[in-house]
C-alpha cells in the first residue's frame, strides 16, 4: 500500500506554508519528515491527516483520492496520527484510552481486545494498563497516544514529534519500539522529529523541507550530506565535517 | 419509622437519580443542557394513554412507551441540536425550549388540556408491609429497577467500546473526532440512552402520579436539572448522588414540616440547594470533564 501527496500547496493569509510538496510512504517503510522550525512539517502532517485542507494538490491512498475526506473518514481508511501536544483522555485509564479508539476498526470484539493487548504489551504499557492517563508521566502518555492511534488498526501511522519532551533513555527505548512497528503491524510510518540522531537511526528514507519547499529526499546517508540540507540546518558557510 | 424513612428516600431518590443520569449523559458530551428532556415523560404518559383499551398487556404498552421515549430523544437531537450544534449555546437553549413547547402544544391541541388517566396495573399500588415499613409495591420496584439500571449503565460505560468512546467524548470531544471515532454515532447513542433512562424513570413516575397533562414534563426536568447541578454536572456519579441528595432533602421536609407549611416545601428545598451551591458552586462531585465545549 502507498500513501502519497502530490504537489501539495498550502497558503495561509500572506504566507505560502507549503509549496508543491510531493512525497510517498509505502507499507513497512519509515519516512522521516525533517526541516528547521517553521519549514512546514506539521502543516504537511495536518494536511495529510485532514485537519487542514490544501490550497492545491492531492493526497492519495493507493489510487483513492482522499483530499476531500474528513479526518474521521481518513481514519476509517487507514490513516491514524498522534499529535505534537499530548491529548490523552484523562478520565480513562490506559487500557480504556486505547480501547476507545478501537471502535473505529472493523475487527470483531474479541479480536479488538486481543489487538489492544498486543499493542499494550508491545509498547511496554502492561505495568500501567489500569492507571488513569492523567497520572502518567510525559513519556508514558506519549506512548499511550501512539498505542491509541495504532488501535484503529491503521495502514499508515503519522507521528508528530513522538519523542518530544522525552529524556535520552526514553527516546532510545521509543526508537527500538518504533523501529519494529512497520514489520510487526504491517504499516507505514511518517514521522516528524527534531531529534536528528533518533530520526537518522529510525528512518529508511528522509524528506527535508525548508520554508515550505522540498530541498532533499532520499536515503538517510544521501540526505545527511546533501549541501542544501546542511545549509538549511546550519547556515551558509558551515564546513561539513562529513563531506 | 427510621426504616420507613430510608425506604421513602431511596425510592424517591432512585427516580431522581435516573432522571438526572439521563440529562447529564447528553450534557457530558455536548456540554449543552437538553431542555426538551422533560417532554420525554410527556411522551411516555401519552403513549401509554393512547394505548389504553388496546388488547396488549400493560408491560407491552410500557415497553412501547419506552421505545417512543428513545425515538423522541434521538429526534430531539436531529431537530433541536444537530442543526445548531456548532453555533452558540444560546441557540441550542432556544431550539431545545422551542422543541419542548412544540410537543406540549401538540399534546394540548391534539389530545386535551385536561389531565388524562394513565392506566397502571393495580399491583403497583398494592401496599406491602415488612419490618414495620408500609410501602406501595411501586416504590420497591423503583429501587430495584434503578439499581439494576445503574449497574448495567456503569458496566456498559466501563466495558463496551461504545461506552468508552462516550466517556472519551465527554473528556475531549474534539480529540475523539480526530481519532476518527464517529462523533454522530456517539452523540446519537447518548441521546438514545438518555431516552431509555428517561423512559424507564418516566414510566415509574407515571405509576406514581397516574395522570398525564401537557405540562407534565416540567417537574422531572427541574428535578433532573437541580440534581445534576448539586451533584456536579461534569460526572455521572455526581448526577446520581445529586438525585439521592435532592430526594433526601425533599423527603426530610415531608417528614419535618407541619402539614400547613408542607405546600411551601419547595421554598425550603431550594434554599438548601442554594446553600449547597454557595459552598460548592461546581457541584459536590468534581468530574473529569472540563465543562468547556471542545
Amino acid at each position: 500500500m502507498k500513501l502519497s501527496c502530490e504537489k501539495i500547496t498550502v497558503d495561509f493569509v500572506g504566507l505560502r506554508a507549503l509549496d508543491q510538496v510531493s512525497l510517498s510512504v509505502k507499507t513497512k517503510e519509515i519516512l522521516g519528515l525533517i526541516g528547521p522550525n517553521g519549514s512546514g512539517k506539521t502543516t504537511l502532517l495536518n494536511t495529510i491527516g485532514g485537519q487542514l485542507k490544501p490550497t492545491k494538490g492531492n493526497i492519495f491512498k493507493d489510487n483513492l483520492d482522499i483530499t476531500e475526506f474528513t479526518p474521521q473518514h481518513r481514519v476509517k481508511n487507514g490513516l491514524a496520527r498522534s499529535f505534537q501536544i499530548v491529548r490523552t483522555f484523562d478520565s480513562l485509564n490506559v487500557f480504556e484510552n486505547i480501547k476507545s479508539a478501537s471502535l473505529v476498526s472493523n475487527m470483531n470484539y474479541s479480536d479488538k481486545i486481543k489487538f489492544c493487548d498486543e499493542i499494550i504489551s508491545y509498547l511496554n504499557l502492561d505495568r500501567i494498563k489500569h492507571v488513569l492517563a492523567n497520572t502518567l508521566n510525559y513519556g508514558d502518555r506519549r506512548r499511550v497516544e501512539i498505542a491509541r492511534a495504532m488501535a484503529t488498526d491503521p495502514d499508515f501511522l503519522l507521528l508528530d514529534e513522538p519523542a518530544a519532551g522525552m529524556n535520552d533513555d526514553e527516546s532510545e527505548i521509543l526508537l527500538t519500539m518504533l523501529r519494529e512497528i512497520p514489520n510487526k503491524f504491517n504499516l507505514g510510518i511518517l514521522i516528524i522529529d527534531h531529534d536528528m540522531s533518533l530520526i537518522m537511526k529510525l528512518c529508511d528514507r528522509l524528506h527535508v523541507l525548508d520554508s515550505g519547499k522540498t530541498i532533499a529526499e532520499g536515503l538517510v546517508d544521501q540526505v545527511k550530506t546533501h549541501p542544501d540540507v546542511v545549509k538549511a540546518y546550519l547556515g551558509e558557510g558551515f564546513k561539513n565535517e562529513n563531506a | 419509622m427510621f426504616l420507613q424513612y430510608i425506604v421513602d428516600v431511596l425510592s424517591l431518590g432512585s427516580l431522581y437519580a435516573l432522571f438526572a443520569l439521563g440529562l447529564v449523559l447528553v450534557y457530558g458530551i455536548l456540554k449543552l443542557v437538553n431542555f426538551a428532556y422533560g417532554e420525554l415523560v410527556l411522551v411516555i404518559g401519552y403513549s401509554i394513554f393512547l394505548l389504553k383499551g388496546s388488547p396488549f398487556p400493560w408491560f407491552f404498552m410500557a415497553g412501547t412507551a419506552i421505545v417512543m421515549s428513545i425515538v423522541f430523544s434521538i429526534f430531539t437531537d436531529y431537530v433541536a441540536f444537530r442543526p445548531v450544534r456548532e453555533k452558540s449555546v444560546t441557540a441550542v437553549l432556544i431550539t431545545s425550549f422551542a422543541f419542548a413547547t412544540l410537543l406540549q402544544n401538540a399534546a394540548l391541541l391534539l389530545i386535551s388540556a385536561k389531565p388524562k388517566n394513565v392506566p397502571m396495573p393495580s399491583f403497583l399500588s398494592d401496599s406491602v408491609q415488612f419490618l414495620g415499613v408500609i410501602t406501595p409495591v411501586r416504590n420497591l420496584i423503583s429501587i430495584f429497577v434503578t439499581f439494576l439500571c445503574l449497574i448495567i449503565f456503569y458496566q456498559f460505560m466501563k466495558r463496551s467500546t461504545l461506552g468508552l468512546a462516550m466517556r472519551a467524548a465527554a473528556t475531549n470531544f474534539n480529540m475523539t473526532r480526530m481519532l476518527g471515532i464517529p462523533a454522530n454515532l456517539v452523540i446519537t447513542s447518548a441521546f438514545a440512552m438518555s431516552g431509555l433512562l428517561a423512559g424507564i424513570a418516566g414510566t415509574l413516575w407515571m405509576s406514581k402520579i397516574a395522570n398525564v397533562f401537557p405540562g407534565v414534563g416540567l417537574e422531572p426536568l427541574l428535578i433532573a436539572f437541580i440534581a445534576t447541578v448539586i451533584g456536579g454536572m461534569r460526572s455521572v456519579h455526581g448526577a446520581v448522588l445529586g438525585g439521592f441528595i435532592l430526594a433526601f432533602i425533599d423527603m426530610s421536609f415531608n417528614y419535618l414540616l407541619p402539614q400547613d407549611i408542607l405546600k411551601f416545601r419547595d421554598v425550603f428545598t431550594f434554599s438548601i440547594v442554594i446553600l449547597i451551591l454557595l459552598i460548592r458552586p461546581q457541584g459536590l462531585v468534581k468530574g473529569p470533564a472540563t465543562g468547556i465545549r471542545t
